[in-house]
């Protein structure tokens, strides 16, 4: 049964943890991150003492975004500030990767594509260390196939706002 | 009095009674049927005296009784939309939780380098 992103991917945090993962990483299947970089930021978070590491492409590099992505993902950055109060520069980046302390306090709830908002909302609550680290995302006609269309992100930050006006 | 009080009115005061009947009778929830007797009772009341919402809204400052339930009609609105959506995402969760539990149930162990 598919759920939605969100959903799997809680799905494989609560697996590794239950395996004894003492790090969790994750990472979009569609071929648009670059695995090297998970090395890098495995390096930064253990050298710096931080629980979450999350990639940023604006921090990076990015190859074949659209200028409607570029917007719609810049959007989403400030949609996050506002919602969130967390100051990162890449908020739907699928490319992260957690301390086992700092996968244990993420609880993601919302099924889908939200649950990049909800996982930063999980950050800042839980008052853990988080560092950015400059990745590489690369747009092919299929990563941009399978990805945000900018509708969706309408309705997201809908289903988002609605979401904190039930909390 | 118009056609539509004694068709409505009427209407509304049997739903009420019936609502009556199930407490007396002690079928379903004591609350709900008072809850729902007493709304069916307002709304009879209001088509038999349209007054009355006249006056209840100038207890409140309200200008016209129309506003008044306007403004009750959107706040009732609000409660059970909130409320649904609420049961809504227990609900969602709640299946979440369980395809979980069965997919790792149900999970291999990866083999590295396959």
């Amino acid at each position: 049964m598919n759920l939605g992103q969100g959903a799997a991917i809680q799905t494989g945090i609560t697996f590794a943890l239950q395996k004894g993962a003492l790090f969790v990483a994750t990472f979009d299947a569609d071929g648009q991150h670059e695995p090297r970089d998970l090395l890098r930021m495995y390096n930064r978070l253990v050298e710096e003492g931080a629980d979450y590491a999350l990639g940023s492409r604006f921090l990076g590099r990015t190859e074949n975004m659209p200028w409607s992505r570029w917007l719609m993902l810049k959007a989403a950055v400030w949609f996050t500030r506002l919602m969130s109060g967390i100051w990162v520069t890449d908020t739907h980046n699928g490319i992260r990767m957690m301390t086992r302390r700092g996968a244990e306090r993420i609880h993601i709830t919302l099924n889908r594509m939200e649950h990049a908002s909800e996982i930063l909302d999980q950050i800042a609550r839980s008052g853990y260390r988080f560092i950015e680290v400059p990745v590489t995302i690369r747009y092919s006609v299929e990563s941009l196939a399978k990805g945000q269309k900018t509708t969706a992100a309408v309705r997201l930050a809908a289903k988002l706002f609605a979401e904190r006006l039930a909390q | 009095m118009t056609l539509f009080q004694w068709t409505f009115g009427t209407l509304c005061a049997l739903v009420a009674l019936r609502h009556l009947f199930r407490i007396v009778r002690g079928d379903g929830s004591r609350l709900a049927g008072i809850f729902w007797g007493l709304l069916w009772t307002g709304a009879a009341v209001t088509i038999f005296r349209p007054g009355v919402t006249g006056e209840l809204a100038a207890l409140f400052g309200i200008g016209r009784g129309a506003d008044l339930v306007m403004y009750l009609g959107l706040l009732a609105g609000i409660v059970v939309t909130r409320y649904f959506y609420s049961r809504t995402r227990r609900l969602e969760n709640l299946i979440a939780e369980l395809v979980r539990a069965e997919a790792i149930r149900h999970s291999k162990e990866p083999v590295i380098g396959s």
